[in-house]
């Protein structure tokens, strides 16, 4: 094949990748390119939100989902202070908020045994302290110098164990709202519109009636032709080195949901303390934000399908504790792998000799989300808040009723 | 007593909920080459002529003819399972063979599970390679996997272990 006929293939390969449907709901390149988060003109200035040049360093969104997360690619300073992360959620391809955390404790002091919480605390408490009162001091003068003036002080959540008292501020023609929770946590959310900033629910969610809010939710279950019945656009939150499993499966579900918390809200309200759960009550927190979402929460002492079923086909994830060894999630992340090679590939039945690898109550608590299942093949469907590679991750019914103490039903 | 039975199941509910597994607890990364050591041993890395293996290796002092043996001087989880010793074969400058022993005395679920060592490997490994393309009359299972053939077999009442040989 010469040159030229080896272009002219190339090109018409691309034309018809860009004529398929999927292709054309991309608006943007698939990997993200890699900038400096734009301080200040982020935090206040809107046109910047609609830029193809600023967009282009979140990553590919979809024009018709109804809404998606994604990570800024790019470093990001703000006010003297790198932040920990910074994410975008998009409604139907538009870029509707952005949330910087520029300090978390859980990121701060990474995973502590609960044997080592005190020595820990001890030893480095006094530091973080120290820097908890500066960044805080920093980002609210910061704002408030964006702003023009001090901030409002408003009730985010105005009682329970997720009460949060913020300051919002009109910078530009955005808001912002700026969290600060002692010792624990500084971020702040930029929207469009001041009623995004003062509400901890999103707009779908406060506006419509329950009804149409039922239909919403089950117009994300797709059907596969092998049968599978998935969950599309279930946001990732990555847990990070930090104990935040439970509660970053929490922020997963609750923000797809409508629910606009983040999982470093739910860990300081759950009292997870400079790294440590020690002590910490991630249960009180399921009950708070299910109440703050208006939502109400069936929970069972072990994993059961059918109730998983039902909120699956109401187009609602369900959160499961489960007792995980390094062992079985080896056996569930190169399935996973295996079968995106060959879908026909399958988990076989539970024997004797495999139930007794299973970890029990002697192994390690995780929490996992519940994404879909396949009835026809006894699988459930379930993703981590460990990144993208563990999405839709397969385990048969069995092996979760029979691994897990715990499981969160949500529903309207 | 009515009250207190309450408070305690809550707090032991409390107490179980609040471990948690971090992020990077099961990445199964070996020292510093940064990739999971089935898949790099499963690769045609290891095989070609004058390969460096990866990874932090000791070359032991005794050689038998022209075959030099070295041993892994990092710890290694391999399959999902914390590896006891790994080892390999290469003469002529090629690798020959990479032997990963399993231990039951490391495994986690040793206690839950008494001599269930042998079963875990193999569920693993299938769920990796899919089914074993040949099994001995002694239950040794051999399996195909990327340019590599991985074979495992029961070795002493508590130990497993698993070959990589290139695949022909």
């Amino acid at each position: 094949m010469n040159a030229r006929l080896a272009r002219l293939l190339c090109a018409a390969v691309l034309l018809c990748a860009m004529a398929h449907p999927a292709c054309a709901q991309l608006q943007r390149p698939l990997r993200p390119a890699t900038r400096t988060f734009p301080v200040p003109d982020a935090l206040k200035n809107s046109a910047l939100w609609d830029s193809p040049d600023f967009l282009s360093a979140w990553g590919a969104v979809s024009a018709t989902a109804p809404e998606e997360h994604r990570n800024f690619s790019g470093p990001c300073d703000v006010f003297g202070h790198k932040a920990y992360s910074v994410r975008g959620v998009f409604e139907r391809g538009k870029l509707t908020g952005i949330t910087v955390v520029m300090l978390d404790s859980g990121a701060w002091f990474g995973f502590v045994p609960d044997a080592d919480a005190k020595r820990v605390a001890a030893t480095k408490g006094p530091q973080f302290t120290a820097l908890y009162k500066q960044a805080a001091a920093d980002v609210e003068h910061g704002l408030a110098a964006l702003a023009g003036n001090a901030g409002r002080k408003a009730a985010l959540v105005d009682k329970g164990l997720l009460k949060q008292d913020v300051l919002i501020f009109h910078t530009g023609d955005l808001w912002t709202r700026l969290t600060l929770r002692d010792n624990q946590l500084v971020k702040f959310t930029v929207t469009r519109t001041e009623p995004d900033a003062v509400s901890p629910l999103s707009p779908q969610r406060r506006a419509a009636k329950k009804e149409d809010q039922a239909r919403a939710f089950a117009s994300r279950v797709s059907n596969a032709p092998n049968g599978d019945r998935l969950l599309a656009g279930v946001p990732i939150f990555t847990q990070g080195d930090r104990a935040y499993c439970g509660v970053a499966t929490l922020a997963m579900e609750m923000q797809f949901l409508g629910l606009r918390l983040d999982t470093e809200d739910y860990a300081g309200a759950a009292g997870i303390k400079f790294g440590s759960t020690y002590h910490s009550d991630i249960r009180a927190v399921f009950d708070a934000a299910a109440e703050v979402a208006k939502l109400k929460l069936t929970r069972t002492t072990q994993f059961e399908f059918e109730k998983a079923r039902a909120a699956i086909d109401a187009g609602i994830p369900v959160i499961v504790f489960r007792h995980w060894s390094q062992e079985r999630d080896f056996l569930h992340g190169a399935f996973a792998e295996r079968f995106q090679k060959d879908p026909a590939a399958t988990l076989s039945k539970p024997d004797l000799n495999d139930r007794k690898s299973w970890p029990t109550k002697e192994s390690f608590s995780h929490s996992s989300l519940i994404t879909g299942y396949n009835l026809a093949r006894r699988e459930v469907i379930f993703t981590e808040s460990w990144g993208e590679r563990v999405r839709n991750r397969r385990m048969r019914i069995e092996e979760m009723e029979g691994t897990s103490y715990m499981a969160y039903y949500p529903h309207l | 007593m009515k009250a207190i039975l309450p408070a305690l199941f809550a707090a032991l509910l409390v107490t179980n909920l609040a471990h948690a597994v971090p992020q990077a607890v099961g990445n199964g990364i070996f020292g510093a080459a940064g990739v999971a050591f089935e898949k790099y041993a499963a690769s045609a890395g290891p095989w070609a002529q004058g390969a460096e293996l990866k990874g932090p290796w000791k070359v032991r002092a005794e050689k038998k003819g022209d075959i030099e043996n070295l041993d892994l001087a990092a710890e290694a989880v391999v399959f999902g399972i914390p590896a006891s010793q790994i080892s390999a074969e290469r003469s002529a400058g090629i690798v020959r063979r990479i032997t990963v022993r399993f231990d039951e005395g490391k495994m986690k679920s040793a206690k839950t599970n008494p001599g269930g060592l042998y079963a875990q490997v193999i569920a693993n490994i299938t769920a990796l390679a899919g089914e074993p393309k040949q099994t001995s009359p002694g239950g040794e299972k051999s399996f195909r996997y990327e340019s590599s053939l991985i074979t495992a077999r029961k070795s002493g009442g508590k130990e497993v272990s698993v070959d990589f040989t290139p695949a022909k």
